[in-house]
């Protein structure tokens, strides 16, 4: 009877033991590591198109942010409504709604340099996050189309205002089985 | 849109119920031909029952009431019910077809349970049932009619041959005793075949179907043989009515993801 | 009752007869037009005659192909027209008025073809609008590298859905052209192994091209008509089981090797196809129809007849409704089908799943559709990718089995396009991550290259200044008392260099005052549209500092300062709006400059109103400043 209690009792101190343990805090590199590979997943998601909109110089940084939990899911115009359910599900967190300060989404446009009136001085190839804007001092400059990611960082530092957004060209040359855009069909609610 | 295509590639369900109450017509014959005016009494008070039941649900559920009804679901299923209950009580048998498709109503408009497995539990709870006599000329006709759905395509060969398949394999733990009045007396035909070809009510895939059946068939055997009081027809509509609930468990667990080549590619990037 | 449910796909009735009881038709030429420009650069200008296979757009990119008049007439124009596409999407078109002579001039063979190489082939079949089913017949990328491995080529004449019976008849009537293409092809390319495919249900266009194979290196073979057997992926694996699967297999239409041997043999481009015309028509058959046709002058050669409720594109099964029946009919409109209420009845109304398992028993890629459905239909491409989206060849057999009348293929299609979708927003993306993390880097780099120049100067300088008093007299150093006359001399020479740059090079010619004028004109103007624009841009700079600094001010003093900034944004208005003015007289004088002194002196007004201007804005941005402190 005793040895039975004693068996016990001294699984019963294993156990807590290792509950202790486990509460021991991990080391600070192997949270550094974690929150670094967290930023990654998070900046996968993210639309990178690294226009500033979220406060933060750029995607990743975004990312860092919202790994180390010092900024809101709901900051990422260009991501939209999806971009915040995606990230609220990796980061197990709630669902929130933009602010209502937050400019609404626009679509995706590329930037179009008038080049009528460009007079060559690069300040908008210094804006630009992804360089996408070719050119040189007193040369003409001109928008990459394929690479512009329509951040709009571009359109103020320009000093003769010759920067305009402009919707993509639809540029699906390939004329495989064509592609039908039609809304998804609603199950209808029975009763 | 996809355009509709010729007839002969869209069955639709119009199509499917007017196979299963055609395979259902010989032993309607049978049984007018054996009992007469009882039996049109009979199935023209099932058949208005359920047209009636049919008509209230739609309405509560605020659905077109023509497409519905032109497809014949009220009709099949009252043939079904009357094809088991006629010998009992009528009301018992209206109650019964009035519940049944009242339920499959509330229950979305086609539920996990058949009304007809439905009914016949009912009515057995409420009064004891007088017990099957043998009508050999009964089970022919039903299973002239199971063969038919078979070669329509309708009725999937796996459920069947499980049933049998477990019933077979479970004989020796219940012995021959009571069983085999039951096959000659013609419902369990019914049960088995109308019940299983019903898609709403059985797995998806065809190993689930043949899991369902063999299940089936085993339970049934065991129950029979520790209840042998009971109806076996009753004892399978209720088996059925329980295995219906792991239907939906049967095809998730059946169901494999794609292994396709590009469902690897996208998978694997 | 056909007997379902084969292990993949479904044999079809065909429903060919009508339209292969007789020739190809030509049909009358249509009154217009209507040429898909896909973002080509124009040849020709509006208005301009052009005759019947004159380049109109050359080819622009990998995967585009040169556009060419399908017959002689005028161009009337360039606008939006609706194409034989889903939802009738508009392009950009450009319309041809038909003159009805569909004058050609004479073409001649290419003299030289049996030296080409692949890649050559494949650029002269772009430049002559031979298009296969991604592009141009030959893909560039891969005539590049064909050498290198060994080439398996598919040449599809198979085709299962019913009605569509455009490659049968091709097949029947010109197997001649056919044969000399493929051995053109085989020519180019020696070591290929090229099979021809057909439908074993055609036992006449199997004669015709038995007849022309003559014993030639490639193969005929004949597949069972299941449907979607036909598709080029299919085939594709399916000879891939059955061959060396280290073969690369390309899989080309029949049709486009028509096309190859009118255009190497005949100098012909591509300028038409056959068009099945089936359904409720008076006269079903198959037509020769140039590109561009409204797909409501083929109807009417084909007499609709009065029960004729709409028009499809394509088969029964894969096909599409076409809303506005000019639509044109591109390269890959092989099949109109007039549908009436006994031909397709309309659809029931939808019902719930029944769960009768007859789609995922039919699907020829062996997917599970109903969870394939669900997902899809909920927009979870994720995991409607598990269940085999990517796998899902759109065949349509599962929506034609249903039977609660589920839309699965529309479903399908739907999710299957955002899917793409994803994944190229996902592409582009990150090749934005990597241009903006390169962008980083290189600013970090050219930090620190330039930190490194400083300090190698400054520790040079250093050394310099350390090392000249011990060496006073035994180098001759610029010491810094003479250096000042040396520095001017320098000076003096660079800003002769200078000068002497800026004059014009004396073997030049000329330019006479007049024209010297009305460079200086130009530039003028230049200078003062983009003086314009600066004022523009500042004053909307301006504009936005001042709103923001307003925001900020208490409300008290917001009016006030409002109308302020009225009074001040009309005053800005008011002076840029002159500035403007006067540029634009300028633009409006200058074409009728009459001499040099006048040209120089409007040049040099102009000059002096944009500094106005330009001052005037200066001096508006300076006060709101001031208002805003």
């Amino acid at each position: 009877m005793m040895l039975t209690l004693r068996i016990l009792l001294l699984l019963l101190a294993l156990a807590l033991l290792a509950k202790l343990l486990r509460k021991l805090p991990t080391p600070v590199k192997a949270q550094a590591e974690e929150a670094d590979a967290l930023a990654r997943r998070i900046d996968a998601i993210l639309p990178q198109t690294q226009c500033g909109q979220c406060g933060h110089p750029g995607c990743q940084p975004y990312a860092e942010a919202l790994a180390s939990g010092q900024d809101s899911i709901n900051r990422c115009p260009p991501g939209g409504e999806e971009g915040i359910h995606k990230l609220a599900a990796l980061l197990h967190v709630d669902y929130q709604p933009f602010a209502p300060d937050t400019p609404p989404h626009k679509a995706k446009a590329v930037a179009i340099i008038d080049e009528r009136t460009c007079i060559g001085c690069t300040l908008c190839i210094q804006a630009c996050p992804v360089d996408a804007i070719l050119g040189s001092a007193k040369q003409m400059h001109t928008v990459l189309a394929d690479e512009c990611t329509g951040c709009e960082l571009c359109l103020s530092p320009c000093p003769v205002d010759c920067i305009s957004m402009r919707p993509p060209e639809q540029a699906d040359w390939r004329w495989g089985y064509p592609v039908i855009a039609i809304k998804a069909v609603k199950p209808e609610s029975a009763a | 849109m996809t355009p509709s295509l010729p007839q002969i590639l869209r069955p639709g369900m119009a199509w499917r119920r007017q196979q299963q109450w055609l395979a259902l017509l010989p032993a309607l014959l049978i049984l007018l031909l054996q009992h007469g005016m009882d039996m049109v009494l009979t199935l023209s008070l099932a058949c208005c029952t359920a047209l009636a039941s049919e008509v209230l649900g739609l309405k509560l559920r605020r659905q077109a009431l023509a497409p519905m009804l032109r497809q014949g679901d009220a009709l099949l299923f009252a043939t079904q019910i009357s094809l088991l209950l006629w010998q009992g009580n009528p009301l018992l048998l209206c109650g019964g077809c009035a519940i049944a498709i009242l339920l499959r109503h509330a229950l979305g408009g086609s539920s996990l349970f058949h009304p007809a497995a439905i009914a016949l539990v009912l009515a057995s709870a409420w009064q004891d049932l007088p017990a099957p006599t043998s009508n050999p000329s009964l089970a022919i006709a039903l299973l002239s009619g199971i063969l038919w759905l078979g070669w329509r395509g309708i009725l999937r060969p796996q459920a069947m041959a499980g049933l049998l398949a477990g019933w077979l394999l479970s004989l020796p733990l219940s012995g021959l005793s009571a069983q085999g009045l039951s096959w000659q007396s013609g419902s369990l035909w019914l049960l088995a075949g109308w019940v299983m070809s019903e898609g709403a009510s059985s797995p998806a895939t065809a190993s689930g179907r043949l899991l369902f059946g063999l299940l089936a068939g085993m339970l049934c055997n065991l129950f029979c043989s520790l209840a042998p009081h009971a109806r076996p027809d009753t004892t399978l509509a209720g088996i059925l009515l329980l295995l219906a609930a792991s239907v939906p468990l049967l095809d998730r667990a059946l169901m494999r993801p794609s292994s396709g080549r590009e469902t690897r590619k996208a998978a694997g990037e | 009752m056909i007997r379902l449910f084969s292990r993949s796909g479904l044999r079809l009735p065909a429903q060919r007869e009508a339209t292969t009881r007789q020739a190809i038709a030509t049909p009358p030429l249509p009154a217009r037009l209507a040429l898909p420009l896909q973002g080509r650069q124009l040849l020709c200008e509006i208005g301009q005659p052009v005759h019947k296979g004159q380049c109109l757009a050359p080819a622009n990119g990998e995967f585009s192909l040169a556009l060419h008049a399908p017959t002689s007439g005028r161009i009337g124009g360039l606008s939006r027209w609706p194409l034989a596409l889903p939802q009738d999407a508009e392009q950009d078109c450009l319309l041809l008025d038909c003159d009805g002579e569909d004058h050609q001039p004479a073409q001649a063979a290419i003299g030289h073809w049996q030296s080409m190489t692949p890649l050559q082939l494949a650029s002269f079949l772009q430049e002559m609008g031979v298009g296969g089913e991604h592009g141009p017949l030959l893909p560039l990328a891969w005539a590049a590298d064909c050498r290198s491995a060994a080439q398996r080529i598919i040449i599809n004449g198979a085709q299962t859905e019913p009605h569509i019976s455009c490659d049968d008849m091709l097949m029947r009537e010109r197997a001649a052209d056919i044969a000399a293409g493929i051995g053109i092809l085989a020519h180019c390319l020696p070591e290929a192994e090229i099979t021809l495919v057909l439908n074993d249900d055609s036992p006449q266009a199997l004669a015709a091209m038995r007849a022309v194979h003559a014993g030639q290196e490639w193969k005929i073979q004949t597949i069972p008509a299941i449907y979607p057997d036909s598709d080029s992926q299919r085939l594709q694996r399916r000879f891939d089981r059955a061959g060396r699967s280290a073969m690369q297999t390309l899989c080309l239409p029949v049709a486009g090797l028509h096309a190859l041997a009118r255009a190497v043999l005949h100098g012909e481009p591509c300028l038409s196809r056959i068009v099945t015309l089936a359904g409720a028509l008076a006269r079903p058959c198959n037509v020769d129809a140039l590109l561009g046709t409204p797909a409501s002058h083929l109807l009417d050669f084909a007499t609709a007849l009065p029960e004729c409720n709409g028009l499809i594109h394509g088969g029964s099964l894969r096909g599409f409704a076409l809303q506005d029946w000019q639509a044109a009919i591109h390269q890959h409109s092989d099949c109109l089908i007039a549908s009436s209420a006994t031909l397709f009845p309309p659809r029931t109304a939808r019902q719930d799943c029944i769960r009768c398992g007859d789609c995922s028993r039919v699907c020829p890629d062996k997917l599970q559709v109903p969870e394939l459905y669900w997902h899809s239909s909920q927009q979870q491409t994720d995991q409607a990718s598990l269940w085999g989206l990517a796998d899902c060849s759109l065949c349509g057999l599962c929506s034609a089995v249903c039977p609660s009348q589920l839309p699965l293929l529309d479903t399908l299609r739907h999710s299957k396009q955002s899917m793409l979708g994803e994944l190229s927003q996902q592409q582009s993306a990150g090749i934005a991550r990597d241009r903006h993390r390169f962008r980083l880097f290189r600013l970090q780099r050219d930090k620190q290259e330039k930190a490194q120049r400083l300090a190698e100067r400054a520790a040079q300088q250093a050394e310099k200044r350390n090392t000249a008093p011990a060496e006073s007299g035994s180098v001759p150093h610029t010491t810094p008392v003479a250096s000042s006359e040396d520095k001017q001399a320098a000076i003096a020479a660079a800003m002769a260099r200078a000068a002497a740059r800026q004059m014009p090079a004396p073997d030049q010619p000329a330019s006479s005052p007049q024209d010297q004028a009305r460079e200086a004109a130009i530039a003028a103007q230049r200078q003062a549209a983009i003086d314009a624009a600066m004022a523009r841009a500042a004053a909307r700079k301006a504009n936005q500092e001042a709103a923001k600094a307003n925001r900020q001010d208490s409300p008290a003093t917001a009016e006030a300062s409002h109308d302020g900034e009225e009074d001040k944004r009309a005053r800005q208005q008011a002076l840029i709006q002159a500035a403007m003015q006067r540029a634009a007289s300028q633009k409006a004088d200058s074409p009728t400059d009459s001499g040099a002194s006048p040209g120089l002196d409007a040049a040099k007004k102009a000059l002096i109103e944009a500094a106005m201007a330009r001052a005037a804005a200066r001096k508006t941005e300076q006060d709101s400043r001031k208002k805003s402190e």
